[in-house]
């Protein structure tokens, strides 16, 4: 009770107290909030940034004898062997390429979701998201199975329907082309993921107020204008988030998928830098200290894209939407 | 309250928004029916012979049907506890994932919080650097972690993602006016927490329930690198270690005959073990979505 | 207020449900510790084929011949198995007694290894205890032997700290796959087997065009294959996809830059905007185009094992005979490529082990011919019985082993399926390779052929993969033909589908510069060097 009567008055009209009396006065005030955070996040602190010692093998010559402290200091070595591989341009520009047109995905949950959430037949609405989740749980192997049989110019469903079509012989093996890699890569994110990405979105439009909608349904706005005019709006904070998180990954493009799908013809678009680490097959101990300095490479990228993202979105919203 | 406030939309629909209607359904229908595909593909391959799936015989519905895939499924052993394993964990590591993000997003929603940004950026920085695989193995094998299944509980930690998520949320779903209000009537901040403001979440607590639950769900990397006897492997390690072997990889056996068997077992588990493996996720969403519509209402009522 | 209820049920339930599962973990795992004897602890990459490695029947094999109690480490397989091995030794966990099955461990990570102390020298364990093993090493001519020693042997100080997986034979699944040509086509079409790349490309249209296959659609394929591409790059000039270096007259070069290849380069854009090479399908999707629809063949010429490279269910195989190497037209080129990955590194004993002997011995039961038999073929008497009277098996040789039955996985758990340390020589092999049933007689057939081709043919006199580099040199190696071979991959690519013209210097150039920059100039030179020190 003590407590609350202590905060009650609104902070902007404090008088201003300097330095460590203010820090003090805060602290009390606040200590339950210290409470909370120093339990939510101690496990955080520990498992993260226990181990975060570990980035410096990015310049030393890791072995594992010497240990992480004591291996030899190298300095730049791995970042310009890195940056000098008669390779990297192309598998940068690969990968840049891939995560930018990966980007069109991001859009598209959220007009999903939109579109689920104007649906008014509850439970085809209902039955119809549940099934949009489902391909996110068929592992990658499989996934890129079932692509390829789907593609197949031979066996295929693609094949099949080209030859009922009155085509002659085989159509073009997409599959298999430099030209067509990223847009099976990118198009097949999206047929997977789409569904999964609209939920959060969908949770976040369920907070919306009728009552806005009662509003604006008074001022005789119809279905689409209020799906443009309420619902998108109310969900833009989610947006611009979701949007500045995504930035932060931007570069870090997953192996798995790509290496998958790779093949001799099409290598020279579907070579990304995690592919090439992959395959590099250092295969002593000095591969940690060259994959450490990579990602370490790549977070500078991404660290970049991130914070343009988040100083335009703190810009636009008047410091109302923000990672940092 | 839901129900009233739609049927009072319902008597009023113009043709236009009949059309849009239509529209919409459609749109969602076609959709629906592309994401199918993969779907039923999976289904019909695990009721269909293996030389069947090998062939590529299989395009839409099951060929030569046989439940042989499901029979070697349940007679693997392995598969039942990875079964047990995959729910302990799912389940433990999910509930003390959300109370740790949690209790960080609730305090760094608070705007007042003094240490606001000294807070977010300690959380943020990880986001970019990792010490990598060899300095945290290193950490939780000295901390006696690894091997363990409650070990690999106590090593959960918050969720930085769905931590910035959830503090957005409160920030901007929950008006500043309820706090303010609330402190008048002397309501402490762990009080507010727990009776306005998580009440107030439930829309973005399921999501992200369900977000926590799916990633422990599909994990193998964590168990693969900590928990390495095999009766503590969960689900997806096995089912893992399944699809691996039936890709054929001269690395593994000596010769071309012996990989091509190992093919075809491992393709007539796969498909079964997918299925069995993804059909309690399938029974999550209409859980969650309930929550949703809850929190329509609370949107409603707080007007 | 009631769903507060009814959550705190929930909330009970699921809390009881983690206690018990808990309780599980103290209650599981390690079951029988009897201690009656000794005990080797073996690691092995796992395989997702063997449900059960303890109650294994291999593994029962295994404990009696040693007369000791196995106990296993898992790992997962092949690349993660590394990355958990390097993670034990780097938080100083204990390591199992014995590895097996590493097979992607190099040379120079072994080194490291064994001289960082994770492994241990097995010399003198090989003198005492290893006598398979060394029956077997002496059974290899001496160029073989030469080569097994120089690859498990620390070149600086002669320690040896693995054991290897060596296969000696030509079987076909130790000769790199050889190209097979639909014979009922060139019978149906009056052609003969094509020798050199002229011909092969005018056999080619005639597949293309004049509908072979008599079914009146134009569905033929005239080459399809993930790697067939090599012979024909291997018909200009020999080319070792693995170890892209050749040495003639005492002179190291590289072929990826010889004017033979960027001839091959152009021949091969030929064949593919004509639409006479298929490339590069998944290999699920090849076999199914190669076996056509059952009875009518769809391809010309493919490239694989015959075993494994079509359906069980296909008729089609009977059209097929071996097609000898290529030559250019002037009749150079056409060797017989080697076959990558004969040679692994398999067996470890490590600093943990209690007992080098015992671990040692278990190592040299692995070499063992009943051992082999046991592994590859399953329980004697259930999975296969000894015959009197051998029969001809496949690979040309006379097997004195009948199949019983060849379900080895799945519940079975009749042998581990990964692999362990041993040497094929033609004696042991031949003697224990079988038939299996099910594989019909023009499975044999091709596999006699292919085998027979391959021990004749010719092959180059001289190849850098005999020469013998030194711990630095070898480092430099890997680090220059890891770029190397990305390099090389990503010019094919663009060079076939005609993004870049190899007829065009400056495309050329580009490419040739690109691999300098890799490293190839410095390679050559060190393979140079290591040639003139022999």
């Amino acid at each position: 009770m003590t407590a609350a009567k202590r905060n009650k008055a609104p902070v902007n009209t404090l008088i201003p107290k300097r330095g460590f009396a203010r820090f003090k006065k805060n602290f009390l005030r606040d200590r339950q909030l210290y409470l909370l955070i120093i339990i939510g996040i101690a496990p955080f602190l520990l498992f993260h940034y226990g181990p975060m010692y570990g980035v410096q093998i990015a310049f030393r010559n890791y072995r594992i004898s010497d240990g992480i402290i004591g291996s030899e200091w190298v300095g730049w070595k791995w970042f310009n062997e890195f940056l000098t591989d008669p390779n990297f341009k192309r598998i940068f520009l690969n990968t840049l390429i891939i995560s930018l047109y990966s980007l069109v995905s991001f859009p598209l949950p959220i007009i999903m979701a939109l579109l689920f959430n104007a649906m008014r037949k509850q439970r085809y609405k209902s039955v119809a998201q549940t099934i949009s989740y489902m391909p996110h749980f068929i592992s990658m192997t499989v996934f890129v199975g079932i692509l390829n049989l789907i593609l197949s110019p031979t066996s295929g469903i693609y094949g099949n329907i080209f030859r009922l079509l009155g085509g002659s012989g085989y159509p073009t093996d997409f599959r298999t082309l430099a030209g067509s890699f990223r847009h099976l890569y990118v198009w097949s994110g999206v047929w997977q993921g789409m569904g999964w990405q609209t939920i959060l979105y969908t949770s976040a439009l369920s907070s919306v107020s009728s009552e806005l909608h009662e509003a604006a349904c008074l001022d005789g706005a119809s279905r689409f204008k209020r799906i443009i005019h309420v619902d998108l709006p109310a969900i833009m904070p989610t947006i611009a988030i979701m949007l500045i998180l995504r930035m932060g990954g931007l570069i870090s493009v997953g192996f798995e998928k790509a290496y998958l799908m790779q093949s001799p013809l099409n290598l020279s678009t579907s070579e990304l830098i995690s592919t090439y680490v992959y395959k590099r097959g250092l295969s002593d101990f000095r591969r940690f200290s060259y994959g450490t300095a990579v990602s370490l490479f790549n977070t500078a990228i991404n660290v970049t894209l991130m914070l343009i993202t988040n100083y335009t979105s703190k810009k636009v919203t008047e410091d109302e939407i923000s990672v940092i | 309250m839901n129900a009233i406030t739609l049927k009072r939309r319902g008597s009023r629909i113009s043709s236009s928004d009949r059309r849009f209607d239509v529209i919409i359904t459609m749109i969602v229908t076609l959709y629906v029916l592309t994401i199918l595909y993969p779907l039923i593909y999976v289904v019909s391959s695990s009721f269909s012979s293996g030389t069947a799936v090998t062939e590529g015989k299989v395009l839409l519905w099951p060929v030569d049907f046989s439940l042989q895939g499901y029979k070697m499924v349940f007679n693997y052993k392995a598969v039942w506890l990875g079964y047990a394993n995959t729910l302990f964990y799912t389940i433990g590591k999910t509930m003390v994932s959300l109370f740790y993000t949690t209790l960080v997003a609730y305090v760094l929603s608070r705007k007042t919080f003094q240490a606001r940004k000294l807070f977010t950026t300690l959380c943020i920085i990880p986001m970019w650097f990792s010490g990598g695989l060899i300095p945290s193995y290193i950490l939780i094998s000295g901390l006696g972690l690894n091997n363990s299944r409650w070990g690999y509980l106590l090593m959960t930690s918050m969720n930085v993602t769905y931590m910035i998520i959830m503090r957005t949320y409160f920030q901007t779903a929950i008006p500043g006016e309820l706090l303010e209000s609330a402190k008048i009537d002397g309501v402490s901040d762990i009080q507010y927490l727990l009776k306005i403001a998580l009440p107030l979440a439930k829309p973005v607590m399921s999501v992200i329930t369900l977000y926590l639950i799916v990633a422990e769900w599909n994990n193998y990397m964590g168990p693969m690198i900590y928990l390495r006897p095999t009766n503590l492997h969960p689900l997806q390690l096995i089912l893992r270690r399944i699809l691996e072997a039936s890709q054929m990889d001269a690395t593994m056996v000596s010769d071309a005959d012996m990989a091509n068997q190992m093919a075809q077992v491992g393709d007539v588990l796969k498909y079964g073990l997918i299925v069995v493996s993804t059909v309690p996720m399938l029974c999550l969403f209409p859980f969650v979505q309930k929550f949703f519509n809850k929190g329509l209402m609370m949107g409603a009522l707080k007007g | 207020m009631k769903k507060g209820k009814k959550m705190t049920r929930v909330m009970g339930f699921v809390l009881a449900l983690m206690m018990v599962l808990g309780l599980l973990s103290g209650c599981g795992g390690n079951g029988g510790s009897q201690s009656s004897g000794k005990k080797l602890t073996i690691g092995i990459p796992q395989s997702g084929m063997v449900t059960d490695y303890y109650d294994n029947s291999f593994t029962k094999y295994i404990e009696e011949k040693l007369g000791a109690e196995v106990e296993f480490v898992l790992f997962s397989r092949a690349s993660e198995a590394m990355n958990q091995l390097a993670l034990m030794c780097a938080a100083g966990d204990e390591l199992p007694d014995v590895l097996v099955g590493f097979s992607n461990m190099s040379g120079s990570l072994m080194y490291e290894y064994g001289q960082d102390g994770f492994f241990i020298d097995l010399k003198d364990l090989i003198d005492q205890y290893g006598t398979e093993f060394k029956k077997h090493m002496e059974a290899l001519p001496q160029d073989e032997y030469d080569r097994v020693m120089d690859f498990i042997t620390k070149p600086d100080t002669g320690a040896i700290y693995g054991l290897p997986t060596y296969a000696a034979v030509d079987t076909d699944d130790y000769v790199q796959n050889l190209m097979f040509i639909n014979e009922q086509w060139l019978n149906e079409l009056n052609l003969e087997a094509p020798t050199n790349i002229d011909e092969l490309y005018d056999v080619l249209v005639a597949f293309r065009d004049e509908d072979p296959n008599n079914n009146g659609r134009a569905d033929e394929l005239p080459m399809l294959s993930p790697a067939i591409y090599y012979w024909v790059i291997n018909a200009f000039v020999y080319f070792d996809s693995v170890n892209p270096y050749n040495i003639t007259d005492g002179k190291v070069w590289a072929p990826t830059m010889s004017e033979e290849y960027r001839q091959a380069l152009a021949y091969l854009r030929k064949l593919y905007s004509e639409g006479l090479i298929k490339f590069d399908s998944p290999a699920a999707d090849a076999k199914n185009t190669i076996s056509g629809d059952g009875t009518t063949a769809r391809v010309g010429i493919w490239c694989g094992y015959p075993t494994t490279s079509l359906n069980h269910s296909s008729q089609v195989l009977d059209q097929y005979v071996v097609l000898a190497p290529l030559a250019d037209e002037t009749g150079k080129g056409g060797y017989l490529v080697e076959r990558p990955n004969d040679l692994l590194l398999t067996g470890h004993i490590t600093k943990d082990c209690k007992d080098p002997e015992l671990a040692m011995r278990f190592l040299d039961i692995c070499y063992e011919d009943g051992s082999v038999t046991r592994r590859r073929w399953g329980e004697e008497g259930t999975n296969w019985v000894w015959v009197d009277e051998a029969e001809p098996n496949n690979y040309g040789g006379l097997s004195h082993i009948k199949v019983l039955n060849s379900d080895l996985f799945g519940s079975n758990n009749v042998t581990w399926g990964s692999f362990l340390p041993n040497i094929y020589t033609d004696e042991n092999y031949l003697v224990i390779a079988s038939t299996v049933p099910g594989f019909d007689k023009e499975n044999s057939r091709l596999c006699t052929a292919q085998v027979e081709l391959a021990r004749t043919w010719r092959q180059p006199t001289e190849k850098v993969t005999s020469l013998k580099l030194t711990l630095e040199e070898r480092a430099e190696r890997e680090t220059i033909n890891g770029k190397y071979t990305t390099t090389l991959s990503q010019y094919f690519g663009l060079f076939l589908s005609g993004k870049l013209d190899s007829s065009k210097d400056a495309d050329w150039n580009k490419f040739v510069s690109d691999l300098e920059a890799c490293g190839v100039t410095r390679l050559v030179e060190i393979y140079q060097a290591a040639y003139d020190r022999q």
